[in-house]
């Protein structure tokens, strides 16, 4: 099905994107419409991959192919877990969920713990304290880096009040704070103007384009 | 009892990969490998969580014909319809339907809405962008030297000068501000992350007494 | 009085000036020319390094909301990849669109070259969890990805065969929105010493300006 010689799912693709764009005049139901669908599919959407690329490739397929060999019987384990995991919508053994929920929860905050102290603070300290020895203006930049790392991690103190010398580097770190979220304020806007390029560049070159032109 | 055995639990398996980190032996890894591919399954359980508490009270809402119920039906039938395809598959990896509605609906509705921001962040801007003291001019130069920095038509009007400024601010003062925020926040985590291993905070176990 | 006016004006206005501004280019393309940044001429110069044969982690970590910003990079760096002859293993960690963006992208960029599933590239597909299947590929890629998207046993697959960790891989290059493109830095890079490069939406280039001067990624940024 083809109407204009433009297939049905550009014309499904083209509508959805006015029903969205049309809350910008006022909210109305068709945009309520898209609202809603957007959420369920987005959901059903996430049910689907995550059966079809994890549940069934690293757990139904080898406990069903060969469940003694390769260890595979032990993928029982993490079957029950995530299985517990949804006992809390059953009030009388919705205990039993917390068990599944502290492997997880554990597992993660573990993870994160190195991932936190190891890759964020340690790389980002020993990238800040460098002999000052190079030489040149790039002497003069690592010092700008090391005054401004230590000027907003001094901000970031709550523990005393910021008056006197505290105050006076804590209002340094403000000053690169704010070319920071200058710098991260320029990009989200050219970010979000090319999220809506890109929309209308559908709009005009794969719906109205082709139809005009026939 | 039914939070002590929890407790533990956490404690056990935080201090797992903390304990490989440190200690590479074969049969520490072995079993650290093992974890690793076991929570892959279990974050799969795990993540669509959510779905269930949205269901039921959509079907609630249904029920009872509440206002926008449908609204409601639209969010089941959306969910449902995808869910289904998702599940079946196809005879190679994602059903034809499931990668068609994909493209046509999820794909447009995602991307529309967030598009939705540009509008927003340039009222925003607008009505906010001020240059009312000396930090909020700082901000303003910065995003702008930034903005016309980084794009072509910014080289043009001056003359590629701008360039080298806009990689100076993103390299050295941003990326230091960036820097601070990085450690303070890794800080912060890290120790909210002691305290759930030890067990001093508790409210990812809700807040049953038992 | 004049401009306590014009700050008040219906947003609507404000909101149509932004569509027509957003519009023009569509309609009537301008043609700028576009220069790389510093940052892109080194992950560029990275691939160059590379030799045939050798191994690169594609991930897709992004989905259609951020399309327009991320599919021109991975376009470009897969037409760079293959031109190098260079092996490309596909991943998506990003749960919402990234591995039918990847399904879609790649179909479309192979198309354009003489290469051989299964050997010369290959599209593992999903994996839940986030750091989870991050770590394990450390060990073991074939773990975490059995099968790869079309459901076909990963086992006995030359790619998969001869690339078994992160130690086989050259670079990981990431196409990230939000915070999967730093898991690749401080988890993957910290932990387990392989390159890592990021081709990240606009919103997050500032934050990786720092993992950029730390050497844990390679490239970051739009354009």
């Amino acid at each position: 099905m083809a109407p204009f010689g433009i297939p049905i799912g550009v014309w499904i693709n083209a509508f959805l994107t006015i029903c969205i764009l049309s809350f910008l005049y006022k909210d109305n139901p068709f945009f309520r419409f898209a609202e809603s669908l957007f959420a369920g599919m987005s959901l059903g959407y996430y049910i689907g991959i995550v059966t079809e690329n994890t549940l069934k490739p690293n757990l139904f397929r080898p406990m069903i192919n060969d469940f003694w060999g390769n260890h595979n019987f032990l993928l029982v384990i993490p079957m029950i877990l995530g299985v517990m995991l949804y006992f809390r919508y059953i009030r009388k053994i919705a205990w039993l969920a917390r068990i599944a929920l502290a492997v997880y929860i554990g597992y993660y905050v573990g993870v994160y713990l190195m991932q936190k102290l190891h890759g964020d603070i340690l790389f980002q300290a020993r990238d800040t304290i460098v002999p000052l020895t190079m030489g040149g203006i790039e002497a003069v930049w690592n010092v700008v880096i090391i005054v401004g790392v230590f000027s907003v991690l001094v901000y970031f103190y709550f523990s005393a009040e910021h008056k006197g010398a505290l105050g006076r580097v804590s209002r340094v770190g403000i000053w690169f704070l704010m070319i920071s979220f200058g710098a991260s304020f320029g990009y989200t806007i050219m970010a979000r103007i090319s999220l809506l390029m890109g929309r209308f560049s559908f709009l005009v070159n794969t719906w109205v384009r082709p139809m005009i032109s026939g | 009892m039914r939070r002590t055995i929890p407790l533990i639990l956490t404690f056990c398996v935080g201090m797992y990969p903390i304990f490989a980190f440190f200690v590479p032996h074969r049969v520490v890894t072995n079993i650290n490998q093992n974890l690793d591919t076991y929570l892959v399954i279990v974050a799969a359980f795990a993540l669509p969580l959510g779905v269930v508490n949205l269901v039921m009270s959509n079907i609630n809402k249904i029920k009872k014909k509440d206002k926008g119920w449908f609204y409601s039906v639209v969010l089941i039938a959306g969910l449902c319809l995808m869910a289904f395809y998702g599940i079946m598959g196809g005879d190679q990896g994602f059903h034809a339907h499931f990668q068609w509605m994909f493209e046509n609906a999820v794909s447009p509705l995602q991307a529309t809405m967030f598009s939705l921001l540009a509008f927003y962040v340039a009222s925003a801007a607008y009505r906010a962008f001020r240059a009312r003291n000396v930090e909020a001019t700082v901000l303003l130069i910065a995003a702008i030297v930034v903005m016309l920095g980084r794009i072509p038509i910014g080289d043009m009007i001056t003359g590629g000068r701008l360039t080298p400024i806009s990689e100076w601010l993103m390299t050295k003062p941003n990326a230091a501000a960036q820097r601070g925020i990085i450690i303070g926040a890794a800080l912060g985590a890290a120790s909210m992350q002691i305290r759930v291993i030890l067990g001093i905070e508790q409210t990812y176990l809700g807040s049953g007494k038992d | 009085m004049k401009i306590q006016k014009l700050l008040y004006i219906d947003r609507r206005i404000i909101y149509l000036l932004v569509a027509i501004g957003a519009l023009i280019p569509i309609i009537r393309p301008i043609g700028l020319p576009v220069v790389p940044s510093a940052p892109v001429q080194g992950l560029f110069e990275r691939v160059e390094e590379l030799e045939p044969g050798d191994a690169v982690m594609l991930s897709f970590d992004y989905g259609p909301s951020s399309e327009p910003e991320l599919n021109p990079m991975s376009a470009a760096i897969m037409r760079h990849l293959f031109m190098r002859e260079v092996r490309v293993m596909v991943v998506a960690i990003f749960p919402l669109g990234g591995v039918q963006i990847a399904i879609r992208e790649v179909a479309r960029i192979t198309s354009e070259f003489d290469l051989e599933y299964g050997v010369d590239y290959v599209n593992l597909g999903y994996k839940d969890g986030g750091q989870a299947p991050m770590k394990a590929m450390g060990v073991s890629i074939q773990d975490v990805f059995p099968a790869d998207v079309e459901t076909t046993p990963t086992e006995g697959m030359p790619i998969v065969e001869d690339v078994r960790n992160y130690g086989d891989i050259e670079v990981v290059i990431t196409l990230a929105t939000g915070i999967i493109g730093e898991w690749w830095a401080n988890l993957v890079n910290a932990q387990f010493g392989v390159d890592v490069a990021v081709g990240c939406t606009a919103v997050s280039a500032p934050k990786y300006y720092a993992y950029l001067r730390s050497g844990q990624m390679i490239q970051r940024g739009l354009q």
